[in-house]
């Protein structure tokens, strides 16, 4: 894939959600995003500030106000449910905060459930192979999902956003359960996966550390876009030290950005 | 396929919360065939050897089935459903579309209501044969017999379907509105937004206030039909203040019942429906079951007092003409003999029976005046029996005579008082006139019959009953009339009366004993569904707590206290519920005291039905938590 398409457009984005007696809380004012082909990018601002709901907007889970989200040049604000659904389980992988793994199922179904529910696992167990090898959770593929760590939900819950060879990956606070080296880990993982299989990845954090991975730092104020962060020719350390002086300027850490 | 094969391993993990949806699907099913196929049988219902008063017990208890039946199994869904929404939801996010999440609903409804209707009908067959092996061999009535007919499997099966499929379609669409980033997040989001406020509770409060005082009301108006009403009022004053009772809680709890109720408050507002559910379902429990056990013993007395003679008959010129001698052998073959007897003359056409005021003074002992032209109207009742009673009299009678002449008889007094057995060969109207009034109407209407009811008195009537079924086979030989027309002219006698108020009681505990089965298991499976909803988060708070020092005894206290802050807030406003009812709608018939000692006593018992209940729930939940494996 071409790193300089955009593969994500997001313009003029509002959202609000509606309080009592006809009062609405604005969450998203304005929003204008584009990200490239196989960049990592990630979105970072204080609780409330519209992080979550920017992603449950791109992936078609929540309906926006007004404006416009493209992915690959799709328009996927006037699709209706179905046709979102089909759209989210052919082009987009998600990753939540709180894996959202299916318990009934062991660690093989649930990665192969979006090529399931789309009557296309006949020739999955290559791909399979190749992101459970990429993961290292070849071992536990039978296991089931009550038996697993924490870290190891993450990878299998990476695992299934894969799968379907997504053309964008939105996490939702994928570390944001973890521990400092499960976080490591799947960061580690997430930037493999990226430069392997040429995935592009929006995820959402708190966690500055975890968006030092990324090329680019979206921060997020009060539904409006700050500043963004690229991190162009730096390595990560510098990068992550870009970001903590950043956010020191604008007073982080007081805005719930660590 | 691949995707059917995920569908079976899901329903295969979730087995339990399958088998016990199903469960509910049966024991819900068994029961309403098996009460339709009670009220369709002919021989019980139809029958005019079986008395309506035995009869008719079955209707509300059917009623109450079928209530329960379109209330239980919609909820028993929801709740089997509100575990499975994140699970759809998930899906739905990974791209399941709404059609693909219809089909997957239906196929599951599909195959848990087909499996339940099946295993239900055959259980509902079953529990029908064993109704009509109690109702022939412990009530002794022998002329039921054993009959199949299709309408109730058709009723059934109708009724059935039509429930499950408006409430899938319902749940459908409301899981396809939902917004899914909600739908990922609490279980019991929905519930939990709905806020509760004092002033609400007060209200509540009040409501409740205000069937009490139509309760009071109907105890001094008599009119028990506005105690249902006060029942309405009371329900609905208990739901505003369920649904708002966390707003009084105190913050500060303390000790030791900290830690059980804090598992109970972190669901607290999704507890309201589970606790307002069962806590019907107790109430009704512990009032239908003190009442049915109050009537029962007041129903027998109020029989005799309703036969006071112990042998009641009624004969004409052709009819039931048995000589004296004949009457006496045949009673004296069976060890009974004959204390007493009068005659009394009667006039009757469709609606009224005429006797004359001498005639009731002299052979019934009694000091009625009645002058010319006017009359007295007898009411028969007993205003204890705990029934209804209209005593609205006639104020004027016309009576057409002879050659197109009119007598006209004005209404003088009423008088409540029970002076001869109820019997099918009289009008249900008794009408007692001046003896020259009664003359005139014997010689010169058409109208009325001329008939003689004989009065007997036996030196035993309890061990009457052979002697008088005897008497029965004699007379219908003698009359050689059809088999329906001798039942309008068969005995009455106190043994007879005592016998069907004694069975029509019997029966009627009997169906409630299954209908309060019925309520019990629907309470205790609402609150378990809950508690089992719940058991995750629970067991993750006792790890931890486990972390901290927690010993397998403080693991038993916490979780039994919470299960009894689960089970026993419903049946201690069950409890008072149906105490207080019972006592107070009983009070109107003077039996206060009676129908609250029946509503204590089965209140006790399902006390200490459900503490064992509890606490064996408890020890399985331990066990479950895997903590001290």
């Amino acid at each position: 894939m071409n790193c300089q398409t955009d593969i994500l457009k997001i313009a003029d984005l509002y959202k609000s959600y509606p309080l009592r007696k006809g009062h609405a809380l604005p969450v998203l004012q304005g929003i204008n995003v584009t990200i490239k082909a196989g960049e990592m990018a990630a979105v970072m601002g204080a609780s409330g500030c519209g992080k979550t709901t920017l992603i449950n907007l791109i992936s078609g889970v929540d309906r926006a106000d007004r404006g416009s989200i493209k992915i690959q040049d799709v328009e996927i604000t006037k699709m209706n449910k179905s046709e979102m659904a089909v759209f989210r389980r052919n082009h987009i992988g998600l990753i939540f905060q709180d894996f959202n793994l299916l318990e009934s199922l062991n660690v093989k179904d649930n990665i192969l459930l979006p090529l399931i529910l789309g009557n296309d696992s006949g020739h999955s167990d290559e791909l399979l192979q190749k992101i459970s090898a990429t993961l290292s959770i070849n071992d536990i593929k039978d296991k089931h999902i009550v038996d697993i760590s924490g870290g190891e939900k993450q990878r299998v819950a990476i695992a299934r956003a894969l799968i379907n060879t997504p053309q964008i990956i939105l996490a939702d606070e994928p570390t944001g359960n973890l521990d400092a080296k499960s976080t490591r880990d799947v960061m580690d993982y997430l930037t493999e996966i990226n430069k392997k299989f040429q995935a592009t990845l929006l995820m959402v954090t708190h966690d500055s550390y975890a968006a030092s991975y990324c090329h680019k730092v979206i921060l997020l104020k009060e539904g409006r876009i700050t500043s963004v962060l690229e991190k162009g020719d730096k390595n990560r350390t510098a990068f992550l030290e870009h970001i903590y002086e950043f956010l020191k300027q604008i007073g982080g850490e007081q805005h719930g950005i660590s | 396929m691949e995707f059917l094969k995920i569908l079976f391993k899901m329903i295969r993990f979730n087995g339990r919360s399958y088998m016990l949806y199903l469960y509910c699907h049966i024991f819900t099913m068994s029961f309403l065939l098996a009460f339709l196929s009670v009220c369709s049988n002919n021989s019980l219902m139809h029958n005019y050897k079986i008395d309506s008063a035995i009869s008719n017990n079955i209707l509300a208890p059917a009623a109450l089935v079928c209530l329960f039946t379109i209330c239980f199994l919609p909820y028993a869904y929801e709740t089997f459903l509100k575990e499975r929404k994140q699970e759809y939801s998930i899906l739905m996010i990974l791209g399941m579309t709404e059609a693909e999440v219809m089909i997957n609903m239906f196929i599951q409804c599909l195959i848990v209501s087909s499996t339940g209707c099946i295993i239900g009908l055959a259980g509902g067959s079953g529990l029908a044969f064993l109704f009509f092996l109690f109702l022939c061999n412990a009530i002794g009535l022998t002329a039921v017999q054993w009959e199949f007919h299709m309408a109730p499997y058709a009723a059934a099966i109708i009724l059935y379907a039509v429930v499950i499929l408006v409430n899938l379609l319902i749940n459908a669409i409301q899981l396809m509105k939902a917004n899914l980033s909600e739908l990922l997040k609490a279980k019991y989001k929905e519930e939990q937004k709905k806020n509760s406020s004092l002033l609400r509770l007060v209200i509540g409060g009040g409501i409740f206030f205000i069937s009490l005082l139509v309760m009071l009301y109907v105890y001094y108006s008599k009119n028990t039909d506005l105690g249902l009403l006060s029942m309405g009022i009371s329900i609905i004053g208990i739901a505003v203040a369920i649904y708002n009772f966390d707003s009084g809680m105190p913050k500060d709890i303390r000790k030791e019942w900290k830690i059980s109720i804090c598992f109970l408050l972190q669901y607290v507002k999704s507890w309201k429906t589970v606790t307002f559910l069962s806590a019907c379902l107790f109430s009704l429990l512990i009032f239908f079951s003190g009442l049915s056990i109050t009537l029962y013993s007041n129903s027998v007395s109020c029989a005799i007092n309703r036969s006071p003679y112990d042998l009641f008959y009624v004969q004409n010129e052709t009819i039931n003409q048995i000589s004296q001698k004949e009457l006496e052998r045949i009673l004296n073959s069976h060890g009974v003999s004959i204390n007493s007897r009068e005659n009394l003359h009667v006039l009757r056409n469709g609606a009224f029976n005429i006797i004359s005021v001498q005639e009731i003074n002299k052979k019934l002992g009694k000091n009625y005046q009645a002058d010319e032209g006017t009359y007295i109207q007898l009411f028969q009742e007993d205003f204890n029996d705990g029934y209804e009673h209209s005593l609205t009299p006639v104020q004027m009678l016309e009576i057409p005579l002879k050659n197109q002449q009119k007598m006209l008889l004005r209404l003088q007094e009423q008088k409540v008082e029970i002076l001869f057995n109820s019997c099918k060969s009289l009008a249900d109207m008794t009408i007692i006139v001046n003896d020259k009034d009664y003359q005139k109407i014997k010689n010169f209407s058409e109208d009325f019959l001329f008939q003689t009811a004989v009065l007997i008195n036996l030196d035993n009537w309890k061990i009457s009953g052979p002697a008088i079924a005897s008497l029965q086979n004699s007379m219908a030989e003698l009359n050689n009339l059809s088999e329906e027309d001798q039942y309008l002219f068969s005995l009455s006698s106190k043994i007879e009366t005592y016998t069907v108020e004694k069975q029509a009681s019997q029966v009627f505990i009997f169906w409630i004993l299954f209908v309060d089965l019925m309520f019990f298991a629907a309470a205790n499976v609402t609150i378990y569904f809950k508690i089992k909803s719940e058991f995750k988060e629970e067991k993750r708070i006792l790890w931890n707590l486990y972390r901290i020092g927690l010993t397998y005894r403080q693991m038993q206290k916490i979780l039994l206290k919470k299960n009894f802050c689960c089970y026993f807030p419903a049946l201690f406003l069950g409890s008072a519920f149906g105490i207080f009812y019972n006592f107070s709608m009983n009070a109107v018939y003077h039996y206060g005291h009676n129908g609250l000692i029946c509503a204590v006593f089965v209140s006790l018992l399902i006390f200490i039905l459900q503490f064992l209940i509890t606490t064996l729930l408890t020890n399985h939940e331990c066990s479950k938590t895997g903590i001290f494996d």
